[in-house]
C-alpha cells in the first residue's frame, strides 16, 4: 500500500535520510523509533509530500506521489505533530472544518457518538483555548475516527495521553488493521500493540558530507 | 474549482467569528484619523484637500499591520501544513486568503470611508469617486500585503520587515490612484483607471506564483 | 559553457587568477579615464563644465541596471536548479549594486541642482532609480533576516523576481513619458547621438566602473563562501 524507496533527505546541510526504504502492506502496523532529532517527523512530512527528498521515490497504492497530488486526502489520512486546531473554535467547530476539507458529510448525531469514543462529548462546546495539551491531542486522533481511508499515518500520536486513551487508541488501530488498513506511525513509546515490524532511524554521521563540500569547495 | 470553493468556506467561516479583528483595525483605521484632524487644525479647507493621500496611507498602513492575522495563526497551529497534506494546492490556500483578506477589507472599509470623510468635510459625490478608486486598487494591494505577511512569517524579531519589503511594489499604485483622484476629467480618469486595472493584471499571475514558493518554503 | 563556471572548484581558480589583474587594471583605467574626462573631453555647449558629473553618474545607473539583472539572472538559477553559487554570487552583488544606485542618485542630484534647478523632480525615472535602491535594500534585509541561511538565501532570490518589473519601467521611461530626465543617447541600432570626444572618456569610464565591480565582487563572493564553509564545520561539529 505505501511503499518508499532509497530516499535520500537533507535538512540544513545535515543528511538525514540515507538511501532509506520501507514497505508497508495491509493489515500491517511499522512503527518508527529513534532518538529525538533523528528525523522521524521529517521522514512522515516526506512520504506525505510536504518536503521534496533528494532523491527516491514514494509510492501509494502503487501509484507515484506526483501523480496524486489533489486525491491525497482519499487515499491516507496524516495526523502531524502538531495539533491542527483553530484556537478561537470549539471543538465541534474543529471537527466540523475538518469534515468541510474533506467533503465528508455525517449527520450531526454520529459526529456525536464518535466524540464518546474519547470522551470528548461533554467538552464538545469549549473552545480549543482552554484544553490541557492531551485533550488537544485527543481531539486530533479524534479526526481519525471520520476518515475513511486505508492507510494512516501518524506522527507520535501518543504523546500526552492518559492511560485510558492510549487503551483506546490500541482497540482504533487493532480494529483499523483487522478490517484491512494500513498503519505507520513513530513513537517513543512502546504502545504494546500487535506491532509487524519496527524500524528504527539512527543519527547520520555527516563526515562524509562534510568532505564532499570541502572536495567541491576547497578547504579553509 | 470546488477545491478553491471549500477553502473560501473555511475562510468565511474563520472570517465570521474573528470580529474582534475587524473591531482592532477599524479602531486604528479611526484613531489615526482623527489625530491627523487634530495636528492639522480645524481648517476644512486644508482638511479636505488633504483626505485622499490620508486616507490611503492609513488604509496601506492597516493593510500591512493586519495582513498577519490572516495567515499567522494557521502557520503556528499546523493548519497550513494541514491543508497542503490535504492535497490543497498552495495557488489555492492563496487565493483563498486573499479573497477573504479582500472581503474584510472592502466591508469594513464600506463603512469607515464615509464616516471618516464626515470628519473632513467631503462631499458625496466625491465620496462615490475615492471608493471607486480604492474598489479598483484593493484587489492589488491585498495581493501584496498578503505576499509580504508570508515573508515575514518565518522571521521572528524583526517584523517590521514587512514594510521595507512592500514599499518599492505600493509606490507606482499609491502614484495612479492619487493622480486619478487629482485630475478630475474623462479622458484622463480613464487612463488612469485601465493602468490600475493593468497594475492588476500584471500582479495576479505574479504574485500566485511567488505565494506558491513561499507557502513551500514554509514546510522546510 | 555556463555549466563550467557552475563547478566550484573551477569557479574560485579562476577567480583568483582574474582577480589581481582586475584589480590593477581597473585603477589603470580609472587613472586614464579621469584624465581624459577632466582634462581631454571639452566642456558642454550648454552645461559648462557640469558636464563632467556625466561621466560618473551614467557609469553608475548602468552599472546599477546591470547588477540587478545579474541578480535576477542568479535569483532565478537559484529557484530553478537550486545552485549553492547562484546564491553566493546573488547576496554578494546585493550591497554593490545598491552602493552604485546611491551613488547614481546622489550624483544625479548634484548634476540636477545647475542644469534643471531642483535637487530632485518626481518624474518616473529618477522614482523608479529609488525605488530599485529600496529593492536592494529590502534584498539585503531579507537575506539576512532568517536564522537558516538557505531560507534567507530563497527568499532573498523570490524577492529579487517579483522587483524584475521595476527594469524596463528604468530603462524605457523616458521613451514612455514625458520627463524632464533626458532620453537615451546611446542605444544598439542607432548611431550615438553624443559627440565622439564625449563618448571615448564615457566608455572608458564605463570600463574601469565594470573592472571595479568585478574586484569587488570577487572579493565578496571569496568572503562568502569562507562564512559558509565555517558554518559546515560548527554544524557538524558532533
Amino acid at each position: 500500500m505505501l511503499e518508499v524507496k532509497s530516499i535520500y533527505l537533507n535538512r540544513n546541510k545535515k543528511q538525514i535520510l540515507s538511501n532509506f526504504s520501507l514497505t508497508l502492506k495491509k493489515k500491517n502496523m511499522i512503527l518508527l523509533l529513534g532518538d529525538n532529532g533523528v528525523g522521524k517527523s521529517s521522514l512522515l512530512d516526506t512520504i506525505t509530500g510536504l518536503i521534496k527528498p533528494q532523491s527516491g521515490e514514494i509510492f501509494i497504492e502503487g501509484k507515484p506521489l506526483k501523480e496524486i497530488e489533489s486525491k491525497k486526502k482519499k487515499l491516507f489520512t496524516y495526523i502531524p505533530h502538531e495539533n491542527c486546531l483553530r484556537d478561537n473554535f470549539s471543538i465541534e467547530e474543529n471537527i466540523k472544518i475538518w469534515l468541510l476539507l474533506n467533503s465528508i458529510s455525517i449527520d450531526d448525531k454520529d459526529i456525536f457518538k464518535k466524540f464518546n469514543i474519547f470522551d470528548l462529548f461533554d467538552i464538545k462546546d469549549q473552545l480549543v483555548n482552554n484544553l490541557s495539551h492531551g485533550q488537544k491531542k485527543k481531539v486530533t486522533l479524534t479526526k481519525l475516527l471520520f476518515s475513511n481511508t486505508k492507510l494512516w499515518i501518524m506522527d507520535e500520536p501518543l504523546n500526552g495521553l492518559d492511560q485510558k486513551s492510549v487503551k483506546v487508541f490500541k482497540v482504533i488501530c487493532e480494529k483499523h488493521t483487522k478490517a484491512g488498513g494500513a498503519i505507520l506511525f513513530s513513537s517513543h513509546i512502546d504502545p504494546k500493540l500487535k506491532i509487524t515490524k519496527k524500524m528504527t532511524l539512527h543519527k547520520i554521521n555527516n563526515i562524509k558530507i562534510t568532505n564532499e563540500f570541502f572536495n567541491k569547495w576547497g578547504k579553509l | 474549482m470546488n477545491d478553491l470553493g471549500i477553502l473560501v468556506r473555511r475562510e468565511f467561516k474563520i472570517l465570521l467569528v474573528s470580529v474582534k479583528q475587524v473591531l482592532a483595525y477599524s479602531s486604528f483605521f479611526l484613531l489615526a484619523f482623527l489625530l491627523f484632524a487634530f495636528s492639522v487644525g480645524p481648517n476644512l479647507k486644508i482638511l479636505s484637500s488633504i483626505y485622499f493621500p490620508i486616507l490611503f496611507m492609513i488604509i496601506l498602513f492597516s493593510l500591512i499591520l493586519t495582513a498577519d492575522n490572516f495567515i499567522d495563526e494557521d502557520f503556528k497551529n499546523g493548519s497550513l501544513k494541514e491543508l497542503q497534506f490535504l492535497g490543497f494546492s498552495a495557488e489555492q490556500i492563496f487565493i483563498a486568503k486573499s479573497l477573504s483578506m479582500l472581503l474584510s477589507i472592502v466591508l469594513s472599509n464600506f463603512f469607515l470611508i464615509p464616516l471618516t470623510s464626515l470628519f473632513f468635510g467631503i462631499n458625496f459625490s466625491i465620496i462615490l469617486n475615492i471608493f471607486f478608486i480604492f474598489l479598483i486598487s484593493s484587489p492589488t494591494l491585498v495581493l501584496l500585503s498578503l505576499i509580504s505577511a508570508l515573508f515575514s512569517l518565518q522571521i521572528k524579531r524583526n517584523k517590521f520587515i514587512q514594510f521595507i519589503i512592500v514599499t518599492p511594489f505600493f509606490i507606482p499604485i499609491i502614484i495612479f490612484a492619487s493622480s486619478m483622484n487629482i485630475s478630475n476629467t474623462e479622458n484622463s480618469n480613464n487612463v488612469n483607471f485601465l493602468i490600475l486595472f493593468g497594475f492588476f493584471l500584471i500582479t495576479l499571475p505574479l504574485s500566485i506564483i511567488i505565494g506558491k514558493l513561499l507557502i513551500k518554503e514554509t514546510n522546510q | 559553457m555556463f555549466t563550467k563556471f557552475a563547478n566550484p572548484n573551477y569557479f574560485q581558480k579562476l577567480s583568483d587568477k582574474i582577480y589581481y589583474p582586475c584589480f590593477l587594471s581597473s585603477i589603470i583605467f580609472l587613472l586614464i579615464s579621469m584624465y581624459y574626462s577632466f582634462f581631454a573631453s571639452p566642456p558642454d555647449y550648454l552645461q559648462g563644465e557640469t558636464v563632467r558629473i556625466m561621466y560618473i553618474h551614467v557609469p553608475c545607473a548602468w552599472l546599477s541596471l546591470s547588477t540587478y539583472s545579474l541578480m535576477a539572472i542568479c535569483s532565478f538559477i537559484s529557484i530553478v536548479f537550486r545552485h549553492t553559487l547562484a546564491d553566493i554570487v546573488a547576496r554578494a552583488c546585493a550591497p554593490i549594486g545598491a552602493c552604485f544606485t546611491l551613488a547614481t542618485l546622489i550624483t544625479g542630484s548634484i548634476w540636477g541642482k545647475p542644469t534643471w534647478g531642483t535637487w530632485w523632480v518626481w518624474d518616473a525615472r529618477l522614482t523608479s532609480e529609488l525605488v530599485l535602491f529600496f529593492i536592494y535594500i529590502g534584498h539585503i534585509f531579507i537575506s539576512n533576516a532568517y536564522d537558516d541561511r538557505r531560507k534567507g538565501d530563497r527568499n532573498a532570490a523570490i524577492l529579487t523576481l517579483m522587483g524584475i518589473v521595476n527594469l524596463p519601467i528604468i530603462k524605457w521611461s523616458v521613451d514612455w513619458w514625458n520627463t524632464l530626465h533626458q532620453p537615451a543617447s546611446i542605444s544598439k541600432f542607432s548611431s550615438p547621438s553624443i559627440d565622439q570626444s564625449m563618448l571615448i572618456p564615457l566608455f572608458l569610464m564605463l570600463i574601469s566602473f565594470s573592472l571595479f565591480f568585478t574586484t569587488l565582487l570577487i572579493l565578496r563572493i571569496k568572503s562568502e563562501i569562507m562564512v559558509r564553509k565555517i558554518e559546515i564545520i560548527e554544524l557538524n561539529k558532533n
